[in-house]
């Protein structure tokens, strides 16, 4: 049976710990809320990437982030300091020793930072996370007006245009979605990125379809973080058919299978890298 | 049947919150626990949620009402059905039997722990449909508040899939590649798994006069302008126009919540209930 579990300033912040009754010696993922998203995730994803977990010995701690779901808002604490919260009381209550963190979109700029913060953590599981538009998000963009039948190629040249001219207007350069996340500018990204692996911390990067503004090729991968990401230790997949929040069934059922294949690999330090080489 | 479950002692309540299963070890509920900011209220509310993808977008919603009605000396209980959100079980198995059994089970046990005579339920939207299966199979509420209730279940059951049809090849959600070919045979619906008999279920519920509810007492808050139904209802609390629309959206960044126009008819509503006898 999972346990609710009551943490962060005078207990005001509440999670469910799945896999509850496991040793104090097996590991634990921990899930913050994703957007505004509460903590069973999108379309209960959390939920039943929990229950897969559990049946192999591995924990899983879902929680969410001051201001979202039921969560309280709370003076000076946010997001990162609500994964760092996660992390000590699992450390003092449940005997937890070796983290993952993971979650999609803001949950995933969350559990970086985590990983940066605290040595504690072996894995992060990175759904639509950091990225950085470069020459390759460009090529990708070109492929696929490209792809498209020649009667869309009108409508692509207008919005284009209207896109150009709105940025004249406004006199400034639109904003990009790196704008609203929480994340260090390419070069620290790949200094952390580095930092991490020297670390010995897994990493498993997927990146969607619904993910366009920010990711349009797998390339972009090795582009935004470097060299690092050759290394056996790092798994990317690209899965242009799958939406932000993994709406159809068949997506979903395919992450729960990734990541339940991949992380017991990654708490052991014997995983063996595996999708798309960027 | 699984080992019952006892009332926790956590640490410190959230506030005045508790969170906390029901039911047993095999079958548990999650369910949050408002307690009432002054003694001596007659009346708990247990809040009953919306169903499919409404019910993720209006977690925060329904906390701070909950909130609010506490605060306004009511003792109030949110809580998940069995197969949604943080309870046990899977989202097949969710359908008009259990979700029954679920409402009995919270509404027991909110007067078992706030104390109070009598329970009045408050409804979200698709909600309406198993909570009138509810009261005609013998519950007895003291008080039905439907909250922009769904009425006709056949025809929201045909919108839903509509709409699910269309999030399926979304342009917007799925960019320029090609989403998996049509799926229907998944069982999903808004991103869930319905069976079959919970579609039936829904399918089958009409709230189109008093009987619809067991004869129990209505009151209701709408939206300005909406269709009203045949139901008896005793009481009409009013939306305002900036009330959070439910339906539709299933993006992360669409959750509901209460505006400060909101806060005032939830407020009065919280007032009226006090003031029941």
């Amino acid at each position: 049976m999972e346990k609710i579990v009551q943490f962060g300033p005078q207990g005001r912040l509440v999670g469910v710990l799945t896999g509850a009754s496991l040793p104090d010696s097996a590991p634990v993922l921990v899930l913050p809320s994703a957007g505004l998203l509460p903590r069973a995730g999108p379309f209960r994803l959390h939920v039943e990437l929990a229950r897969r977990l559990a049946v192999r010995g591995i924990r899983t701690f879902r929680f969410e982030s001051p201001g979202v779901g039921e969560a309280p808002r709370l003076p000076r604490f946010g997001s990162r300091e609500a994964t760092l919260a996660a992390l000590d009381h699992l450390a003092s209550e449940y005997g937890c020793r070796q983290f993952a963190i993971g979650g999609l979109c803001s949950a995933a700029d969350a559990s970086w930072r985590a990983a940066i913060d605290d040595r504690r953590v072996c894995a992060v599981v990175m759904l639509d996370g950091m990225s950085f538009v470069g020459p390759w998000f460009h090529v990708g963009r070109l492929a696929n007006v490209l792809r498209r039948p020649a009667r869309d190629w009108p409508g692509v040249v207008r919005r284009l245009w209207l896109r150009l001219r709105s940025r004249s207007q406004a006199g400034s350069v639109p904003q990009d979605m790196g704008d609203y996340r929480d994340w260090p500018d390419r070069g620290d990204a790949q200094r952390q990125f580095a930092a991490l692996l020297a670390r010995g911390v897994y990493s498993l990067w997927v990146y969607t379809g619904g993910y366009g503004d920010r990711f349009l090729h797998p390339r972009q991968f090795a582009w935004s973080f470097g060299a690092a990401v050759q290394d056996a230790r790092v798994a990317m997949h690209y899965w242009p058919d799958c939406d932000h929040t993994f709406y159809g069934r068949a997506h979903r059922d395919r992450l729960l299978a990734t990541v339940e294949q991949w992380l017991p690999g990654a708490f052991s330090g014997a995983v063996e890298a595996k999708g798309v080489r960027p | 049947m699984g080992e019952a479950l006892t009332w926790p002692v956590h640490k410190g309540a959230i506030g005045i919150s508790e969170p906390h299963w029901l039911g047993d070890s095999t079958r548990y509920l999650y369910a949050v626990l408002h307690r009432a900011a002054v003694p001596g209220a007659r009346l708990g509310v247990l809040l009953v949620p919306p169903l499919f993808h409404e019910q993720p977008r209006s977690r925060r919603l329904l906390a701070e009402v909950a909130a609010g009605l506490a605060a306004a000396g009511l003792p109030s209980m949110r809580f998940d059905f069995f197969g949604t959100a943080d309870s046990a079980g899977s989202s097949d198995q969710l359908d008009f039997d259990s979700m029954c059994l679920d409402l009995e089970i919270a509404a027991k046990a909110l007067q078992a722990e706030s104390g109070v005579a009598a329970v009045a339920v408050l409804v979200w939207r698709g909600a309406a449909l198993p909570v009138a299966r509810w009261v005609r199979d013998g519950a007895a509420p003291a008080l039905v508040v439907l909250w922009e209730p769904v009425f006709d279940g056949a025809q929201w059951l045909q919108e839903l899939e509509r709409e699910d049809a269309m999030e399926r090849c979304s342009p917007d959600r799925y960019g320029v590649a090609r989403p998996l070919a049509d799926a229907a045979g998944d069982q999903q619906l808004m991103g869930v798994a319905v069976s079959q008999r919970l579609r039936g279920d829904i399918a089958g519920t009409r709230l189109v006069d008093a009987d619809s509810m067991g004869g129990r007492r209505c009151w209701a808050v709408l939206r300005p302008g909406s269709l009203r139904p045949a139901l008896a209802l005793e009481r009409v609390f009013e939306l305002p126009a900036d009330a959070p629309t439910f339906g539709g959206s299933t993006r992360m960044d669409s959750g509901l919540f209460v505006t400060a126009q909101l806060k005032r008819v939830a407020d009065g509503l919280g007032h009226a209930l006090r003031e029941e006898r």
